[in-house]
């Protein structure tokens, strides 16, 4: 353990003692906290006893603490009050903070009572710290060393997790810019496109190649681009829906824009987007009704 | 600009790919109708943030929108200001034509922008990024 100690002292990343820069943990701190490992180690088990069996029913459904006696979350919840004492606040140890967060999510586990138990076991060892102390003016240091790393990890994890959060977040909207825009058809050589939501660099490309791909198949020789489900249009919208109506055109097909709002046909102007290259065609009716005559001709 | 009285309320939305683009617009919005916007103004005041923070997004990676309310006298409007540590731009008055882009876009970002809104101020250092603000009055 304590190879690993020493190596983190030597290279701490910058951001990282930033960090401790905040929380004002000075090296000698860390070398105070490092030396209460075999303290914890030894009480760690005894302290999440206390914590359990106290009154407050953390064992509810639904409650807030995970149910009583689940053995891998007092587990993860030992290795992770350790993990303070052990790797020391270090880089290394921050995919094991995203675990911890994450666990803690899986488990249903909320952030207050995460830091309540956190709390109650650096309480618990500070208690340990000051019975066993010869030194008192040391002990007193050590404590306040031990606090504020204690923040600095609960304050790394919390972070962590809201990170990660955000990640899952972010691969969400992804998947929903992914969704796929129904090429509909209407007639033999007609496409109806309803694009809804918002059209983003990625998602105007997917719809490009879809318009294209059904082009193809069905021989499209029209297609109707409906916009009214598109809330937002700037000019890079009008921009992406120019570029898929021209290349639309490159396969031979006319491609008519319906469902421009008031607001929208306003906003567009005054930025200067023109309308010709956009083909509108106002309603969808009417719009169908222009792509059926050029499809006449 | 006659630096007019902001509202000590500032929004603020970092942004860094479109769906924060469309968060700011949203924000903007927000805000133009709780100012009592007309519904068409909010529309325009929506895609000016669109404009300005698609464009921190395209040639800065990233940056922020910071919006909020501007007083002057009786007069009541919009702030925004788009602020971002990007390349900057080498030719102001170049970026401000219609057309212009050193992207694959239709160069209407910002001149778009300067039509929609009533005071425009543009600052940039090559290299040192851009500050865009923007008023519109109500």
């Amino acid at each position: 353990m304590n190879e690993v100690i020493s190596s983190t002292l030597q290279s701490p990343s910058k951001g990282l003692r930033e960090v401790w820069g905040w929380f004002d943990v000075s090296q000698d701190d860390r070398v105070r906290v490092s030396g209460l490992l075999p303290l914890a180690e030894q009480n760690i088990e005894a302290i999440l006893e206390e914590f359990y069996s106290r009154e407050g029913g953390y064992d509810r459904p639904g409650g807030d603490g995970p149910p009583h006696g689940m053995q891998d979350v007092r587990d993860e919840q030992r290795r992770h009050l350790l993990e303070l004492f052990e790797a020391g606040l270090d880089q290394k140890s921050f995919q094991d903070r995203v675990r911890a967060g994450l666990f803690n999510e899986n488990y249903g586990i909320s952030p207050s009572f995460y830091l309540g138990l956190y709390t109650f076991a650096i309480n618990r060892i500070c208690d340990l710290l000051r019975q066993e102390a010869e030194d008192e003016a040391g002990a007193l240091e050590t404590e306040k060393a031990l606090r504020k790393a204690a923040a600095c990890h609960q304050a790394m994890t919390i972070e962590a997790f809201s990170a990660a959060r955000t990640d899952a977040i972010e691969q969400r909207e992804r998947q929903l810019s992914e969704l796929p825009t129904p090429v509909l058809r209407l007639q033999a050589g007609l496409l109806l496109v309803p694009v809804v939501g918002v059209l983003d660099s990625h998602r105007s490309r997917l719809l490009t190649m879809q318009i294209l791909d059904a082009i193809r198949e069905q021989n499209a020789r029209a297609v109707v681009l409906d916009i009214t489900g598109v809330a937002a249009v700037d000019s890079m919208v009008a921009n992406h829906l120019i570029q898929t109506m021209t290349a639309t055109r490159l396969m031979g097909a006319h491609s008519v824009l319906t469902g421009i709002s008031a607001e929208v046909a306003q906003s567009l102007v005054k930025i200067g987007v023109t309308g010709e290259a956009l083909n509108p065609a106002g309603d969808l009716e009417r719009g169908v009704e222009t792509a059926r005559k050029l499809l006449e001709r | 600009m006659n630096a007019p009285a902001a509202d000590p309320a500032v929004m603020l939305q970092r942004v860094s790919c479109d769906s924060d683009v469309v968060a700011a617009r949203q924000l903007a919005r927000r805000l133009a109708d709780e100012l009592e916007f007309s519904r068409p103004d909010q529309a325009l005041i929506a895609t000016a943030v669109s404009e300005l923070a698609r464009n921190i997004v395209n040639y800065a990676k990233e940056g922020e929108i910071e919006i909020c309310t501007a007083r002057a006298g009786a007069k009541t409007g919009i702030k925004v200001t788009a602020r971002d540590r990007g390349p900057g731009l080498a030719n102001v008055e170049l970026a401000l034509q219609d057309g212009y882009s050193t992207g694959n876009s239709l160069g209407l970002g910002l001149p778009g922008t300067r039509r929609i809104v009533d005071e425009f101020d543009i600052c940039s250092d090559p290299g040192q990024g851009l500050v865009v603000t923007v008023i519109k009055w109500r």
